[in-house]
């Protein structure tokens, strides 16, 4: 552990950071917010001093962030600036220079702040394009509060007030943002190696084919008839709109059925308000998203991947049909509460059971009905 | 109408899924037999003497979407106590099966499941690829 004052200790708030424990993925992030708290440490050295037009030898030789500690409350991590020269007196030599770093640090507070109250970014262009990789790893329903000890300042870097950050240098920026989407490979290219990648709502053509990926790209491809999807997790490239332009990296790729309830899941986010004949209301990414981690976090490999369904009334349905059971479940993705309900056709005989799927027990009380069958 | 007249009723694109990859089966939900607040417990459907099942989709998607017809028999209605009554209203032919004397959602439900397996056994009769 390295020892020294705490420079910054930044909260990761968000179900994955539950567990305490900081996603490696993480780490680029934070190597981004090294390089422009160092970067920004020398535009306050040079604007102290007009005359100089470099910093001096070894300001920031060997200086870096290091992460001394993760403490609880979703994620906490601590964040000391240590000099690989002088791990004990650091900056020997620059005795101001760390009040660069501070100021470097509350330029950075300001900027994150700013944009999530809505105000003007006060940050050079040039220091914007760290932001592409700087909360690059932060999903819909995830933060990072940099200041989780005096939360009135409201330093909070997610989605939205990372894209008015990188916005606030030029209006028509693009952006990167890591994620993961569902779709079809729809079109191949073998002599450019690139893909056509589509869903309801976005379609991409000529993404390059990585090596490490062409196998399962290819494979998708040829089973396009068939319904097969790919989950594609990785880095794409927005327009100042928020529409997605390309995908520049892909890290992971899965295959999956048509009926995988994934698949579903991400059809039935993308229904408009009134897709049933003019009835039926769009759906809440967030919390179809929730109910999918519930359902894949606490439904037994036992229980058979259902049929999903959206519903006229908000709601979404899972099936499972055989010759002799009809079984439901319609879930109120607000509340969580469900009415689980199974059809024996041979006596009409009714299973109800109302359920909480906050609640693991109440899980549990689908499982079982499962194993028992 | 007599309870051997077939009756067809359009799914919804939405109310289908691929429930199969390697024999390209394709399931309807239970809810595509479920009356919505809009139908006032009158579920609409093509008579079968009027119209096959090409003819009720083809009539059906001139205004609206669909992608595929399921039919059930009058008498499979009759049987578990929802009446069918041609009304003609919008066109010749429009029919209904009338969910009224249902007291409650689950009543509705299992009539729903009930009606779809049927159908389901059937198979499509009329599927647009």
């Amino acid at each position: 552990m390295y020892r020294g004052e705490i420079f910054l200790s930044p909260r990761l708030i968000g179900k994955r950071f539950e567990d305490h424990a900081l996603p490696v993925e993480f780490m680029a992030d934070f190597a981004a917010l090294e390089e422009l708290l160092i970067e920004l440490a020398k535009h306050k050295y040079l604007e102290a001093h007009p005359g100089r037009i470099r910093v001096p030898r070894g300001f920031s030789d060997g200086v870096s962030l290091k992460i001394s500690s993760i403490e609880d409350g979703s994620v906490i991590s601590n964040l000391v600036l240590v000099s690989t020269f002088a791990v004990n007196s650091l900056f020997v030599g620059f005795e101001n220079i760390p009040s660069y770093f501070a100021e470097a640090k509350e330029m950075l507070l300001n900027a994150v702040s700013s944009a999530n109250s809505n105000e003007q970014v006060n940050l050079p262009s040039r220091f914007i394009t760290y932001f592409n990789r700087i909360g690059k790893n932060i999903g819909e329903d995830e933060s990072i509060d940099f200041m989780p000890f005096s939360p009135e300042r409201g330093v909070i870097l997610n989605k939205q007030s990372r894209r008015k950050i990188l916005l606030s240098a030029n209006a028509n920026a693009e952006f990167l943002e890591n994620g993961s989407w569902i779709g079809v490979v729809s079109e191949l290219d073998k002599q450019q190696q690139t893909f056509s990648f589509r869903n309801n709502e976005i379609q991409i053509s000529g993404i390059s084919i990585p090596e490490e990926h062409k196998e399962t790209i290819y494979q998708a491809f040829s089973q396009y008839e068939n319904g097969i999807h790919l989950k594609l997790k990785g880095i794409a490239k927005f327009n100042a709109s928020n529409k997605m332009g390309m995908i520049t990296t892909i890290e992971h790729l899965d295959q999956l059925d048509a009926g995988d309830i994934e698949v579903r899941i991400n059809h039935i986010s993308s229904l408009r308000n009134g897709w049933y004949y003019g009835e039926g209301t769009a759906f809440d990414k967030q919390r179809l998203n929730l109910f999918l981690t519930l359902f894949n976090l606490n439904c037994d490999p036992i229980v058979p991947n259902p049929s999903t369904y959206p519903t006229v009334d908000g709601k979404i349905q899972l099936e499972w049909s055989t010759d002799l059971y009809d079984d439901s479940l319609t879930i109120d993705l607000t509340s969580l509460k469900s009415e689980f309900h199974s059809l024996r056709f041979s006596d009409e005989y009714e299973n109800i059971m109302n359920l909480d799927l906050n609640l693991i027990e109440d899980w549990a009380r689908i499982n079982d009905w499962f194993k028992q069958k | 109408m007599t309870p051997s007249t077939i009756i067809h009723r359009q799914v919804h694109p939405d109310f289908i899924q691929q429930k199969d990859v390697s024999s390209q089966i394709f399931e309807a939900t239970s809810s595509a037999f479920i009356p919505t607040k809009k139908d006032q417990k009158m579920l609409s459907v093509y008579n079968g003497e009027k119209f096959d099942a090409k003819q009720a989709f083809d009539h059906f998607a001139l205004h609206y979407v669909s992608k595929g017809v399921l039919s059930v028999l009058v008498s499979e209605c009759i049987t578990i106590s929802l009446n069918v009554i041609e009304d003609n209203v919008s066109f010749d032919g429009h029919t209904y099966i009338d969910f009224s004397g249902c007291t409650s959602g689950n009543q509705i439900k299992v009539k729903a499941k009930l009606l779809k397996k049927a159908a389901m056994e059937r198979g499509w009769s009329y599927y647009d690829q």
